[in-house]
């Protein structure tokens, strides 16, 4: 402090823009001159070198500080860019005066944010964005240069005040198509990856350890002032996984609170809407700039957050009835004011011109179940998730009854369901209590999700719709049957995932039951699962190991499982379970669908081992050809694991209640 | 345990078969959950009492408090966990399916 000296703006300016260019060169060459002088057996030590570097852009930002200091000094003495020099017409360019300015002061890079800060609050209260927009242009190149800087990060938060986090309201368009200017942009997206750097940043050390961004700030996050503005900022800030999870979090439940609240969560509206055509780009307005879409996909994106939500077990219920809804549209319009009176004489009509916004809700939906599954808080996050979200779709399937969930959604709870069929498939015949804990309550297992059954059956009851739904999800749990027969040998407890996989199918049944489908659906739903069963990469076919997926080696198997008419011969001669079977296309579609998966998982679980030059298994993987039903013909009463081939296909056949 | 294991899951097949081949419409599938639960809690509290289920199969089991089966979702993986264990000459399992079908008849025959 107090170590005065006089600079030149001009000059001071010029040097760092020189420093800066050193910097970027020493930056960009850095790892070539590391390799060279590696290659060349050299003694300098080029260790220290990216340490050197990062000492290098400190330097830049402080001469950077001072720099701006200078000018602003300069203007304090009454200097001006632009003035009109005796003798000259008009104005000119003038140098500055030489000024005094505190070296070591002004040389941190905490009196930068700071000054930034005072340049955003008195932009953003001059409720001009003309002016804002010329007061801001230079505040996105330095927001983005100090990013990682925690002194200007600190001072720059400290300063702005929650006034920041209304940037959106201040700088938006009153007119024209677009909301904001590329200028506007520039700076909220500046602002959003400022705001992101900082949510990730701690100061002080053991338990005076706290967030870096002020608690107004934080405050001013989640006290839903103004919910649009800050939905602009994450809208416009980077991508997900760039934010702190808790903040996205609390953000998220200030959304949801406030769109729950009737708080105005759209963009400001702009003038009267005069015709039907201003009234619906109105609503794709609302669509662009859905503020909690915004938040919501961030959190999605970065996963956590999006569990941090749904998994807490006090709150993530809440939340999960919010999310689990029809209601993910723009409000719509009434249609009323704009047709003439003689078509439509008076009184509210229905209204129309509703946006559908449910893809960021149904991203966040299958964020919060996808953790890695194990015993880490995330995957407890996770389990609690998926409770959350069955119950919440039960309560609306009771409520709503009639009532279909948007597409998307629906697609997130098929999701959940596949992600978690052995959760499922344990829960499937109690009605006791729901709640996510360890397997066997063991802390050295993993986190589980257990739902009541009435809980299950209200999912699938939204979940699956069309008799194709049915048949891709059949599909997906008959392609599990591999897996399930490898876990039943191999999992050291007595549980017997066959069975439990049994009595889920069964649930589904009786869930399909209820549509009464008639026969020409249930040929649609046949065909899916045989596709699902194709197409699925776990356990079963999906995991054929196609060396050309859409080769016609491909085909030629496919169509050998299939059993064309041209190959019925080959699938039935010698086919010793043929003798079960009274129908012969039952038949084959039953080795297409138990038996390749049953021997896939004997395989698996290494109680079958192929002979080396069995042409029915490679690299591991089972495929269905003439030498596979061969091999189960001749074996059908050998024993693997205690049983024979026959009783594992039959089980499993039980279990996916297969028999015709 | 595996050979056990593997030998109560043939002992089931016949019963599973004779639960899956006819085509159920149950009139009510709540009466068959409720029934179900009663029935595990009343077979597991029988097993507890009768000393059929070695201690190390309980520890820290936060279903039984006092030596009281309480119903729950701790009960429901635990079981899951059990279904093929063996206890007193026959599985998990086949006590539960027994004694849902004597429901509310079923008396712990220990």
């Amino acid at each position: 402090m107090g170590d005065f000296v006089g600079v030149d703006p001009d000059n001071l300016k010029e040097l760092t823009k020189r420093l800066e260019q050193l910097h970027e060169l020493l930056a960009r060459h850095s790892p070539l001159i590391q390799q060279k002088m590696q290659k060349w057996g050299s003694e300098v030590a080029v260790t220290s070198l990216p340490g050197l570097i990062a000492a290098a852009l400190d330097d830049v930002r402080d001469m950077d500080a001072r720099t701006a200091r200078a000018y602003e000094l300069a203007r304090e003495q009454g200097w001006s860019a632009l003035s009109s020099a005796p003798g000259v017409l008009g104005p000119a360019l003038t140098r500055p005066p030489g000024v005094r300015l505190d070296w070591e002061a002004t040389g941190q890079s905490g009196n930068q944010g700071k000054r930034d800060a005072e340049t955003l609050a008195a932009a953003l209260a001059a409720k001009d964005p003309e002016d804002a927009r010329i007061a801001l242009w230079e505040l996105p190149e330095s927001l983005r240069r100090h990013l990682a800087d925690k002194d200007y990060q600190a001072a720059f938060w400290a300063g702005a005040g929650p006034l920041a986090l209304r940037a959106a309201r201040a700088l938006y368009e009153r007119t024209g198509s677009a909301l904001f200017s590329a200028e506007s942009v520039s700076v909220l997206r500046a602002l959003g990856a400022s705001l992101a750097a900082a949510s990730q940043m701690r100061v002080g050390t053991g338990e005076d350890r706290r967030p870096l961004l002020p608690a107004a700030i934080r405050a001013g996050l989640t006290g839903n002032s103004d919910p649009w503005s800050v939905g602009m900022l994450v809208k416009y800030g980077p991508e997900g996984r760039s934010w702190d999870s808790r903040l996205l979090a609390d953000l998220t439940r200030a959304m949801l609170d406030a769109r729950a609240a009737g708080k105005t969560i759209w963009p400001p509206a702009r003038g009267k809407l005069e015709t039907d055509v201003d009234a619906s780009r109105h609503q794709r307005l609302m669509a662009e700039y859905d503020a909690v879409g915004a938040v919501l996909q961030r959190a999605a994106e970065n996963g956590m957050a999006a569990r941090h939500v749904l998994g807490d077990p006090a709150t993530g219920l809440k939340y999960a009835r919010m999310l689990v809804n029809d209601d993910w549209h723009t409000p719509g319009y009434d249609p009323g004011p704009f047709l003439s009176s003689y078509v439509h004489p008076g009184g509210a009509l229905p209204l129309t011109g509703q946006v559908d916004l449910s893809a960021p809700t149904a991203a966040f939906l299958k964020a919060a179940v996808s953790a890695e599954r194990g015993t880490s808080t995330d995957a407890k996050e996770s389990a609690w998730s998926v409770v959350h979200i069955v119950q919440a779709t039960a309560e609306f399937s009771k409520l709503h009854s009639g009532t279909l969930l948007p597409e998307k959604i629906r697609g997130s709870l098929m999701h959940v369901a596949g992600r978690h069929l052995p959760d499922f498939a344990q829960s499937v015949n109690h009605n006791f209590a729901s709640g996510a804990l360890q397997q066997g309550n063991k802390s050295s297992n993993p986190w589980v999700a257990i739902n009541k059954v009435d809980e299950l059956e209200g999912l699938f009851t939204q979940a699956l719709q069309k008799p194709s739904e049915f048949g891709a999800f059949k599909g997906l749990m008959a392609s599990r049957v591999s897996v399930a027969v490898a876990a039943t040998i191999q999992d050291p407890s007595d549980r017997n995932y066959l069975r439990e996989m049994g009595g889920l199918f069964g649930l589904i049944q009786r869930v399909e039951n209820s549509h009464h489908f008639e026969g020409q659906l249930h040929a649609d739903e046949e065909a899916a699962k045989n596709q699902m069963l194709l197409a699925t990469a776990s356990g079963g076919f999906g995991a054929l190991s196609f060396s050309n997926p859409f080769g016609p080696g491909t085909m030629a198997q496919i169509f050998t499982a299939l059993g064309t008419p041209a190959l019925n011969e080959t699938f039935d001669t010698g086919h010793a379970l043929k003798a079960l079977k009274t129908n012969l296309d039952a038949s084959r579609q039953q080795v297409f669908q138990v038996e390749v998966p049953v021997v896939q998982g004997l395989v698996d679980a290494g109680a079958v081992h192929p002979p080396s030059n069995a042409s029915w298994v490679r690299a591991g993987r089972v495929i269905p050809n003439a030498a596979l039903v061969d091999w189960i013909s001749l074996h059908a009463d050998t024993r693997y694991a205690g049983r024979t081939l026959t009783d594992w296909i039959t089980d499993a056949q039980t279990a996916m209640r297969m028999q015709q | 345990m595996k050979a056990k294991k593997l030998v109560a899951l043939t002992m089931c097949l016949p019963l599973l078969l004779a639960g899956c081949t006819e085509e159920r419409r149950l009139p009510s599938t709540d009466d068959e959950v409720t029934k179900r639960d009663a029935a595990l809690v009343a077979v597991v509290q029988c097993l507890v009492d009768h000393g059929e289920v070695p201690s190390a199969h309980l520890e820290h089991q936060p279903w039984l408090r006092d030596k009281k089966v309480q119903p729950g979702a701790e009960l429901v993986t635990w079981r899951s966990d059990h279904e093929e264990t063996v206890y007193a000459g026959k599985t998990l399992q086949v006590w539960e399916d027994e004694a849902t079908a004597g429901w509310p008849g079923w008396r712990c025959p220990l």
